[in-house]
């Protein structure tokens, strides 16, 4: 098989950057792998790659120990330290201040509610008098003014 | 597209928001890799972890800001504990000089299956010590942290021409510190498959 020579010095640069690993080279250079990797031109490259490959691998860096996990969430901001939660809560109680009146509102308008409910509901005998004396005084209407407020209404 | 990506962006998002779950998340994913990287550039195990407490507090400290911008979450955590390495190494040489400067590899002859696992490491430890920083980053990330060639770059802000050149210098490099460990290592190395890089 007839490889020219461009193709050849590509593989070259690829075993000595990437190794002798096929998964380490570039994906889109892995054709080119499975292409030359058994050419006797490149069997020297690939020997003198797969060795330090073999150095390499056995090389470990010891796995993050969980003390440091902890260390590193516990430097993680609460929220109320958090400028931009901060920002955040702001502009929601913005947005539901119109809700919040309207809830006030509602609130206010259940408590007299519940006053005027209590009011009426406790008749005491003040008031039965005052209502008694009330209806005395209140003038009788007119037939004629009865019929201007009929025709009002 | 890129799911792992994806997942990372709503928790980094929400960690912004300060949702100490999605932070908790965002470490149980990321620690080992980003501490692993801080303790193949440091090479110490105190200083890796204080290097990758610091990549996450500056993580939590810009997460309401990020932006993707065509970068993934992790390519962006990869160059804060790089930036944070390569000033720790900075400080580092200006404070102690003489702890930049490798300790030599035993030469004397000895039989491969004599070394034993912890010996190996060791070298590859002090000749990966030996690098210039940006070439043992490079080498970290594509070779160890197994990153495709464009995210690496993306990480280092380089082109991959660049990247490429950094891992073949690196690979050299190493295979002359480690030359009298093995001799499969030499090969043609003298007169160059990598003579074309510079």
């Amino acid at each position: 098989m007839l490889t020219d020579a461009k193709t050849l010095d590509a593989a070259r640069r690829c075993f000595d950057a990437y190794g002798a690993g096929r998964s380490k080279w570039p994906a889109d250079k892995q054709a080119l792998f499975d292409m030359v990797s058994d050419l006797d031109e490149m069997r020297e490259f690939r020997i003198v790659a797969e060795g330090l490959d073999e150095y390499l691998d056995v090389s470990a860096a010891p796995p993050a120990s969980d003390a440091l996990k902890d260390r590193i969430l516990g430097g993680f901001p609460a929220p109320q330290e958090t400028f931009v939660s901060r920002i955040k809560e702001l502009a929601a109680a913005i947005r539901l201040a119109p809700a919040g009146a309207l809830a006030g509102i509602g609130a206010l308008g259940l408590g007299l509610g519940v006053l005027t409910a209590e009011t009426s509901a406790a008749v005491t005998p003040e008031y039965e008098a005052y209502a008694y004396l009330e209806d005395a005084l209140t003038p009788e209407l007119s037939v004629e003014e009865e019929g201007i407020l009929w025709d009002a209404e | 597209m890129d799911r792992e990506n994806d997942i990372d962006e709503a928790l980094i998002k929400r960690a912004g928001a300060g949702d100490r779950t999605a932070a908790a998340m965002l470490v149980e994913r990321h620690t080992n890799k980003i501490h692993a990287v801080c303790y193949r550039m440091l090479q110490r195990r105190e200083a890796a972890e204080d290097a990758t407490q610091e990549t996450f507090l500056r993580v939590w400290r810009h997460a309401a800001r990020w932006r993707p911008k065509g970068a993934r979450v992790e390519t962006w955590m990869y160059r804060i504990a790089m930036n944070i390495c390569l000033d720790q190494l900075r400080k580092s040489k200006r404070e102690a000089p003489e702890e930049a400067a490798p300790e030599q590899i035993d030469g004397s002859p000895r039989p491969d299956e004599a070394l034993l696992i912890g010996e190996r490491r060791a070298a590859i430890d002090e000749a990966m010590r030996a690098l210039p920083p940006r070439q043992r980053f490079a080498l970290t990330l594509c070779h160890f942290q197994e990153l495709s060639n464009i995210d690496a770059a993306a990480t280092m802000n380089i082109s991959v021409d660049a990247l490429e050149s950094l891992l073949a210098r690196g690979r050299k490099a190493l295979r002359e510190r480690l030359q009298p460990l093995k001799t499969t290592l030499t090969g043609r190395m003298s007169d160059g498959p990598t003579a074309h890089v510079n």
